[in-house]
Order: C-alpha cells, then sequence, then structure tokens
C-alpha cells in the first residue's frame, strides 16, 4: 500500500468539544479534540439520515475510542470550486458556468463558496461568500478557456485560499482530465496530498465525460473524506453538484480525544454498528502535539 | 470681421473664461479632440464646444489646453501576457517614443499586477528613473506570474493613487483584458474612475473566440470587450494589440500625444446631490471627433 494512503485524513483541529462528557451539537475551542466528518450511504448508494452516535464506532490506530461529540445536524458548507479551464474544457464552458450557477443558487444562508480557475493561470477570487450576486459576478466575468490543466497546483492554491478557516473546508475540483502543467514551477500530487491529509481538507473530485480523473485525484478524494464522480458524455453536471451538496450537508460530525498527541499521522476507521452501512471519512489524522 | 478682429474677440473670450486653476471648485472634464487620421487637434478654444447634463446645455465656466499630467502606468505581468506584448519591446518602446515625450511637471507612477498589485512613487523629471521603474515592472523578482489577473482591482489602486494628484488624471493600462480573482466589481471600479476624474486608456489585446458547445449554440469570449468598456467609460482610449505591430512605440507615442492635448473645460454642477448624471460634449466644428467620458458625479451637499 502506498504512503500516501497509509497518511490519509484527519486532524487535531482547533475546533472541539464543549466538555469531556459526551454531547450534542456544541462546539468551542479545543485542541485535543479531532472532528470526522462521515458520509453514510445505504447499499443503494442513497445518503442515510437519522442515526445516532451508537451507530458509530470510532478507531484511533485500532482501538475504538469514546465519541465525546456528535452531530446530526445540517452542516454550512465552505466550499473552493476549482474549473477546469483547460483548452479540452472548451466544447463544455457553457455547461460548466451554468451548472456552476446553479450550485450558487441553491447555497444556503450559511453556506459559502469561493471560485477559482485553472488552465493558462491559475486564479482564485478572494470572495469566500455566500453573496451569489459577487458569486455571479466572478462566474460572469472570470472564466477565461485556454491552457493546460495544472490541478495539482489548483489544489494546493484552493487548500492555501482557505488555510485560515476552522472547521470544515472543502475543495470541488471539476475537471476533464490529468494533469497537464507548463508552469515554471509544478506540484507533485504526494506533496499536494500529504498536505491535505495534514492540514485536514476534504476533496471532492468531478470528472467530466468520461476521460477518467487521475488515479492519484480519486485517492486524494477517498483520503481526505471527500468523493468523486465520473460523469459519462453528455451527463448533468448540475445533478452532481446538488449531490455533492447533499452529502455536505448530511455528514455527521463525530468528535473524539486522541489517546496520545505523539506528532504522528493515526490511521483512523469509522464503523457502523447497522448492516448494509457505506461510510467514507477521512483515514487518518495528525495528532500534533499542543 | 477681420482676421485682426477674430483674434482680438477669441482673446477676449478666452480672457473671460478662467482657467482651471483659477476656479477649483468647479466640476472638470478633460476632452480630446482628433482629427481625420486620429490626429489630435490642437488650438481650439471654449467657445469651440458645447456642453449639457442632463440633457440641458450649461455654461463652460473654465478652460485649459494644457496642464500637467498625473499618471499611473500599469502592466499586466500575468503569463497570458507573454503571447501578446513582448516585455522587452514595450520596454524598449516607452524609453525611445514615451519617456522623452513627457513633460517637465508630468508626475508618473510605474504599476503592476499579477499574484500582487504593486503602484510606485512619484517620479517627474528623472527619465532615467522612470525607465528603471518601467523595466522592473516588466521584469518582476517573483517569476511565479501563472496568475491571477486582478485587472480591476489594480485599475482601482491605480484610480486611488491618483485621487490626491492635481493635474490630468489619467491611466495607461497595458493588458490582455482576461482579468480573474478581483475583489472589486468592474461597474464599482468604472464608477470611481469617473468619480475621481481619472481616465484610462488601454493598451489591449482584441482576442475574441467563439466556443461552440453543440450543434446549435456557442459562446463567445471577448477579452477586449472589458478594455473597451473601461476606456469609453472614463473616456479613454482604447488601442487593439493589433495595431501595435510590429512595435508598441507608436501606440504609446500617440496616447501620450493624446493626453496631452486634452481640453479641460470646467462647468458648475446644477445639482449637489451625490448622484451620476449623463454629460454630453460636443465639438461644433465640422470633421472633428472627440472623446470624453460620458457622465459624471454630482458632488454632495451634506446640507440638503
Amino acid at each position: 500500500m502506498r504512503v500516501a494512503l497509509l497518511t490519509v485524513a484527519a486532524i487535531v483541529t482547533a475546533i472541539g468539544l464543549f466538555a469531556q462528557a459526551p454531547q450534542e451539537g456544541r462546539f468551542r475551542a479545543s485542541i485535543d479534540t479531532v472532528s470526522i466528518y462521515a458520509t453514510v450511504n445505504d447499499a443503494d448508494g442513497r445518503l442515510v439520515p437519522d442515526l445516532v452516535r451508537d451507530d458509530f464506532t470510532v478507531l484511533d490506530n485500532g482501538v475504538p475510542r469514546e465519541i465525546t461529540f456528535f452531530s446530526s445536524d445540517v452542516q454550512p458548507i465552505t466550499v473552493v470550486i476549482m474549473l477546469d479551464m483547460s483548452g479540452s474544457m472548451l466544447s463544455r464552458f457553457i455547461r460548466l458556468r451554468s451548472s456552476t450557477q446553479s450550485f450558487v443558487d441553491a447555497l444556503l444562508p450559511q453556506d459559502r463558496a469561493q471560485i477559482g480557475t485553472f488552465g493558462e493561470e491559475i486564479a482564485i477570487n478572494p470572495h469566500l461568500t455566500n453573496d451569489k450576486q459577487v458569486l455571479r459576478r466572478v462566474l460572469r466575468d472570470e472564466l477565461w478557456p485556454m491552457g493546460g490543466t495544472p490541478i495539482w497546483n489548483a489544489l494546493d492554491a484552493a487548500m492555501t485560499s482557505l488555510a485560515s478557516e476552522s472547521g470544515r473546508r472543502v475543495v470541488l475540483a471539476i475537471t476533464d482530465g490529468v494533469n497537464v502543467c507548463y508552469f515554471r514551477r509544478c506540484l507533485k500530487p504526494g506533496d499536494v496530498e500529504r498536505r491535505a491529509v495534514r492540514e485536514g481538507f476534504m476533496l471532492y473530485a468531478v470528472g467530466m465525460d468520461g476521460t477518467g480523473l487521475d488515479r492519484e485525484i480519486i485517492e486524494m478524494a477517498a483520503d481526505t473524506g471527500g468523493g468523486h464522480f465520473e460523469l459519462p458524455v453528455g451527463a448533468d453536471l448540475s445533478a452532481t453538484f446538488t449531490r455533492v451538496a447533499d452529502e455536505l450537508r448530511r455528514q455527521y460530525v463525530l468528535g473524539f480525544s486522541p489517546a496520545e498527541l505523539d506528532g504522528k499521522l493515526h490511521r483512523v476507521e469509522i464503523r457502523m454498528a447497522k448492516p448494509g452501512m457505506k461510510v467514507k471519512a477521512r483515514r487518518s489524522y495528525l495528532a500534533a502535539r499542543s | 470681421m477681420t482676421i485682426r478682429g477674430v483674434f482680438a474677440l477669441c482673446l477676449l473670450l478666452a480672457a473671460s473664461i478662467p482657467t482651471v486653476a483659477e476656479r477649483a471648485s468647479l466640476e472638470v472634464i478633460d476632452v480630446a479632440v482628433e482629427g481625420p487620421g486620429g490626429k489630435a487637434v490642437t488650438g481650439l478654444t471654449a467657445q469651440d464646444f458645447e456642453l449639457e447634463i442632463n440633457g440641458a446645455p450649461r455654461p463652460i465656466e473654465s478652460f485649459a489646453a494644457a496642464r500637467p499630467l498625473s499618471l499611473v502606468l500599469l502592466f499586466d505581468i500575468t503569463t497570458s501576457m507573454e503571447t501578446m506584448i513582448k516585455r522587452r519591446a514595450i520596454s524598449n518602446a516607452f524609453e525611445k517614443f514615451f519617456i522623452g515625450q513627457l513633460q517637465p511637471e508630468d508626475r508618473v507612477q510605474v504599476g503592476s499586477f499579477g499574484r500582487k498589485i504593486t503602484i510606485g512613487p512619484p517620479i517627474a523629471g528623472n527619465p532615467r528613473a522612470l525607465l528603471t521603474a518601467v523595466q522592473k515592472a516588466l521584469d518582476p523578482e517573483d517569476v511565479d506570474t501563472h496568475g491571477p489577473s486582478p485587472m480591476w482591482d489594480a485599475i482601482d489602486a491605480a484610480v486611488t493613487a491618483l485621487a490626491p494628484t492635481s493635474g490630468r488624471r489619467a491611466v495607461i493600462l497595458v493588458s490582455d483584458g482576461r482579468a480573474t480573482a478581483n475583489r472589486e466589481a468592474p461597474e464599482d471600479v468604472g464608477n470611481r474612475a469617473v468619480a475621481a476624474g481619472v481616465t484610462v486608456s488601454v493598451v489591449g489585446e482584441d482576442w475574441e473566440m467563439t466556443i461552440r458547445q453543440d450543434a446549435e449554440t456557442g459562446v463567445r469570449v471577448s477579452s477586449g470587450a472589458g478594455l473597451k468598456w473601461i476606456a469609453a467609460t472614463t473616456g479613454g482610449l482604447y488601442v487593439p494589440e493589433r495595431a501595435t505591430e510590429p512595435a508598441p512605440g507608436p501606440i504609446l507615442d500617440r496616447l501620450l500625444a493624446e493626453l496631452h492635448g486634452r481640453y479641460t473645460l470646467g462647468f458648475t454642477a446644477p445639482v449637489r446631490d451625490g448622484k451620476m448624471h449623463a454629460l454630453g460634449i460636443r465639438v461644433n466644428r465640422p470633421g472633428l471627433t472627440m472623446r470624453a467620458r460620458r457622465t459624471f458625479l454630482a458632488p454632495l451637499d451634506s446640507s440638503q
């Protein structure tokens, strides 16, 4: 197994539990609580709502840990949407823009989004906002097709733009292909994935029109607790955006205290009590010394 | 009337209209007048112009044919520019066609934008320092120029830098127009430039493509549209990149001559409501064309 797979997501975050005793739905600052965002699907791939704390078991390096925080509330979305503007995306330009527009229009009041592009250049608009007028303006004025597909540089830039945010930080990339970087400095997949894992970012990737996502992108999405979607030619991108938004809103939040803050990456595993349930969550966390 | 009589009348009329400097409280607008072939027309007087606000005539209360320039040279230094204007060529053009044409009282700030926006300090009467600033702007230390291109934010920064300056305020922008990652909306930037009386002239790429989506639909993408819009909104001159071939020197020469050759008209705002109003200016000589902004921001009288 690749090292990158062993170092899968999760980090000791700055958000934590209200107290050591199990509680529902209240956060306050703590440096010794690990938060895990988990998506649960049934055997048919449908999202499963209404689960309770006892439906989950958290294993830290294989050892069960008490879930000291649990929330099944609708989670606000904080996302950077990275749109592939490379030359091969030309024929999908309108579909990409209009689908992203639909996603923006469907944002809830507490959601925030930021829009970036990658192609000849990488550009992320500075507004991380719920202001739909601003986001529409970005989609209207700031999409310039042409260039390569510097996806690893783009993902890294997206993480940098979210670096000062707390809580769940999501990067959603829509692309049609593999990395093609003409920059003076091109980042490597392993470096970007390590950063995502250590700093606790979550990646969703959408591959358009069946050209196939990079294997490394698929692995990074899985490792960080996100997901990936491969769309066949002509498939409805708006529906995929809706699916991603639903997943993000319906994720469960599980908090636990690490057995040891040893500065190392810990494997973390979520097990479901009910049969037939499939859970997606980050697969590791950094037990940073306080 | 004899020629001497016309000359005397012109002098009399000219004497009755103060210069801009004498009436600092007036609203002012810069007007470019060109004859056939785009050549700047000099020697006009206030009587050659008519001014309207919201369609109603307003008297021209001050007039100036020559004012020092307060100018920001603003360069887009991102990767996408490399196919447009070669940096060495434009640097050479500035040396040969631009810097030597500046007037002693002109003050120039050199700015650039890419990963960051930089507006340098004013330089006046020091051609060597100005050339060095241009060369430095075109050859940034930060080699990672693969975006973004916050063109609107950079124009806004240039307008802000010019706000406290006197004289004829202008920006010369060199960009391909593919603006990204802007905090400011184009409309807001244009309004602020108009309110500050800053003209934005552009050497820009006239890039346009139609992207076919399927058998029936396509989308047209034009990087020149925003550049043309900001020039028209602020009364500036837009020069497409194609016209710069084989070298941008003559274009820079023309841009500077156009700015130096402008006339400044002063008028009193009919209302002081803090709002934008339509501005119409005509030059009443045949065969001439003029360029000026089409709106102005009325001052706000706090007592109203």
